[in-house]
């Protein structure tokens, strides 16, 4: 989305015009959604965080001093939610997470039209990536998502993480390092 | 590999990963820690990749947005009450909100014109205790348009208009800030 665009439409829904708020939920869900999806690995608990993020950007809409940030800013209360989304469940679960639970909660569903072997390789590959992004920190999890699937720069990680770029960095070098670990057989 | 972002070769991990495109050089030639690090890397590359194409699939269900406009609905902060009608023992206010909502009304109507935000104040209250109103708004401007003196009496005439016979209220003031300029 253009800046100015992007600054009109959060302009005014901070004066309350509702419409132009949808316009910015239209176009921002998505991302969240997917940002979500990475971080907690369900469907379902994604939804949750999308609503909550929204809810709580239009409760704290008036206090975004730039309305330029938005995207950031948003992107910063998204990953707040994902973090208290993580917080709750492993505060319920046991030590760890039960195998049959974690292969539920990551399935992916395979890419449609695809052939019945591309489709059974897609979807253990995909497996395979969930499965390791899942084993990584949240934190860690968080930079390499906005990252390496969101296209974030390093200032817009650190401030949608809370922390500098330097931390960033770090926790994508370890990131990196771990998720490469786990390309074992892969060749 | 070893505990920090280093290859054994002293290579970082993050060299590798930004190079994967590039045709290795003299040292990944011949270093098999980095031989290994791009297959592993190139393999990841190529599994994020595959998720993003999936990913860009995943959007959420209906309920998801209707839950969110119906507390947005629900939860319209009325700002600040601007009284617009003082006499001894009573007065009548309107929200900012309010005129807020009718001043983006009346710019959005103008030729070119797209209002953001609008702050509103009140004058001293006139004999019969009309209060008349000050109204700062900024705008963005089609940059084809036509924004020359005329035209910007014209727009503060509709927003006083507008105001005017929709909420009864008086305008004295209203102060335009162009922000900026569209060529969309």
């Amino acid at each position: 989305m253009e800046e100015t665009e992007l600054v009109t439409l959060v302009s005014r829904a901070q004066d309350g015009d509702l419409a132009c708020f949808e316009r910015l939920v239209e176009r921002f869900e998505d991302r969240v959604f997917r940002l979500a999806y990475r971080m907690v690995g369900n469907r379902h608990d994604a939804e949750d965080i999308v609503q909550e993020t929204f809810v709580g950007a239009w409760e704290k809409l008036e206090g975004l001093r730039h309305p330029e940030a938005f995207p950031t800013w948003l992107y910063r209360l998204s990953a707040n939610r994902c973090r208290d989304a993580l917080r709750r469940r492993s505060a319920c679960a046991a030590d760890s997470m039960d195998g049959e639970l974690m292969d539920e909660m990551i399935a992916l569903p395979a890419p449609p039209g695809a052939d019945p072997e591309r489709r059974a390789e897609g979807a253990a590959s995909m497996d395979a990536l969930a499965r390791l992004l899942q084993s990584l920190p949240a934190e860690q999890r968080l930079c390499w998502v906005l990252r390496e699937m969101q296209g974030l720069g390093y200032r817009d990680i650190a401030e949608a993480a809370g922390t500098s770029e330097t931390v960033v960095r770090g926790r994508l070098a370890r990131a990196r390092r771990t998720l490469a670990q786990g390309m074992e057989g892969w060749r | 590999m070893n505990d920090d972002d280093r290859l054994e070769c002293g290579r970082t991990i993050d060299s590798v990963w930004s190079s994967l495109d590039a045709e290795p050089d003299e040292h990944q030639r011949g270093c098999a820690f980095c031989r290994e690090a791009r297959a592993r890397l190139r393999r990841l590359r190529d599994l994020t990749r595959e998720a993003e194409a999936d990913d860009a699939r995943l959007t959420t269900r209906p309920g998801v947005r209707r839950r969110i406009m119906d507390f947005a609905r629900t939860h319209v902060r009325r700002g600040e009450q601007i009284p617009v009608q003082v006499s001894p023992g009573s007065s009548v206010g309107i929200s900012e909100r309010a005129i807020a909502a009718a001043v983006r009304e009346a710019a959005d109507a103008h030729p070119g014109v797209t209002a953001r935000r609008c702050t509103v104040w009140g004058g001293e209250p006139s004999p019969d205790g009309s209060v008349p109103l000050g109204i700062r708004v900024g705008l963005v401007l089609r940059a084809t348009a036509d924004f020359g003196p005329l035209s910007q009496r014209r727009l503060r005439e509709r927003v006083a208009r507008l105001l005017t016979s929709r909420l009864g209220v008086a305008v004295a003031t209203v102060d335009l800030r162009v922000e900026d300029v569209t060529h969309g």
